[in-house]
């Protein structure tokens, strides 16, 4: 009886858990496909296949860098299934702009719209690397194992990634600023 | 020869991927030099802005689709999702704000800010090694100056660090009784997202939970208060 009650108690537990990194894996999966139905999908495919193997789930961190992993894999076998390597374009984005309600439109600030282009024109692994470091503050070493690569390669990746944002998003600010200020002065 | 850091050095710096030896030897080349602090808060702003960009994508879930778990916790995921919302936008904004009025580094890396001044260290991750760090950084802003004033202001994960259970609570009240120059803040929302995930926290005396983070740090910044991103460091 006490077998029975620990594991459906660990059942409810592991259940809560999972369902509990739905946002987070969301917001990584959007972020790798820059489309909101299909990250919500293989968001869930994820999850499916996370509680089929819930007993090799790990706790804390590792958890959640085990669910990246399965994340990017069921992603890499929808491309593969549908013969794109990987998927770059802004048009889903730029649909939802136009859809939003004037409400959601005051909540959805130009910087963030910029920041979310920004890192959709990036290379896809250079934006699973920064959005895994950066959205979820997960270590060098757990990205390089997340995706099967050398640290170094996450390391070199994420400082070309950055190093492209820092042009797009602060470096365009700068020179905005340098010129609003000129015409002030003038 | 002085070694400079590469690029890859000030990355791992930012997401707190170096060891002690190196993030020693860090803050010693980001005191000395303003163009890497420069550098530093760039990229930490880079990051929080990254960050704040995606905090308000959240899952349409149809919950009678996806259901795998028990309608509690479909409620605290659409109360986690208002939050983040909230926090989004919040970020967002302050984000914003603060590029605008930051080419003088308003926001600063732990470890360099120097003389007279009052400092709002904002925290919001959870970690022994994170907060001993943030203690030893008010120490440091308290002694250097006989009259800085040093906020800690703490949300999310870090609200954990101001219970009266935790391992800094003994440091951080030794702190208040010896110096009234010190204040502690937690966030109100915070604080209620604590409350509605059932884990409700019993703080040290004398935190001050009366505003949100965002409407303590704006309040701060506009009475001339530099904030330290603490944010940016990881626990091990």
């Amino acid at each position: 009886m006490a077998k029975w009650i620990t594991r459906w108690f660990g059942r409810e537990v592991t259940d809560e858990r999972l369902e509990g990194c739905r946002s987070r894996l969301y917001r990584l999966a959007y972020a790798w496909c820059n489309d909101k139905q299909l990250a919500e999908d293989i968001v869930q495919e994820t999850l499916m296949k996370a509680w089929q193997y819930r007993d090799s789930i790990r706790q804390d961190e590792a958890e959640m860098a085990w669910l990246c992993r399965v994340l990017r894999n069921t992603m890499a076998d929808y491309f593969r299934r549908h013969g794109n390597a990987e998927m770059t374009s802004l048009s889903e984005e730029m649909c939802d702009l136009t859809q939003l309600t004037p409400e959601e439109d005051c909540e959805q600030s130009d910087m963030a719209k910029q920041v979310r282009h920004a890192v959709a024109a990036l290379p896809l692994l250079q934006r699973q690397i920064i959005t895994m470091i950066d959205l979820e503050g997960m270590s060098y070493i757990q990205v390089a194992n997340v995706l099967d690569v050398p640290i170094g390669t996450v390391m070199s990746r994420l400082s070309r990634a950055r190093a492209s944002l820092r042009s797009v998003l602060l470096l365009k600010q700068k020179e905005t600023q340098t010129v609003t200020y000129m015409r002030r002065v003038k | 020869m002085e070694k400079k850091e590469t690029p890859i050095d000030i990355h791992a710096y930012v997401d707190g991927q170096l060891d002690e030896q190196q993030n020693s030897a860090m803050l010693l080349r980001l005191a000395e030099d303003a163009d890497l602090r420069q550098e530093v808060a760039e990229l930490q702003m880079l990051k929080e802005m990254v960050k704040s960009a995606y905090a308000e994508a959240l899952p349409k879930v149809a919950s009678s689709q996806y259901d795998v778990t028990r309608q509690k916790t479909k409620y605290l995921r659409n109360m986690a999702a208002s939050f983040v919302l909230l926090l989004a936008v919040s970020v967002g904004w302050l984000a914003h704000s603060l590029w605008y009025a930051s080419t003088s580094a308003l926001v600063l890396p732990i470890g360099v800010a120097k003389g007279d001044g009052n400092y709002l260290l904002q925290m919001s991750a959870g970690g022994d090694r994170y907060w001993q760090q943030s203690i030893a950084e008010i120490e440091r802003l308290l002694l250097q100056s006989p009259t800085a004033n040093v906020e800690l202001l703490v949300n999310d994960e870090a609200i954990a660090m101001l219970a009266k259970d935790s391992l800094t609570a003994e440091a951080l009240l030794q702190l208040t009784q010896a110096t009234n120059r010190l204040k502690l803040s937690a966030c109100r929302q915070g604080l209620d997202r604590w409350r509605e995930r059932g884990a409700a926290i019993n703080l040290i005396p004398d935190v001050d939970t009366s505003r949100t983070a965002l409407e303590e740090v704006v309040r701060r910044i506009d009475e001339g208060w530099r904030l330290i991103a603490v944010s940016q460091l990881k626990s091990a």
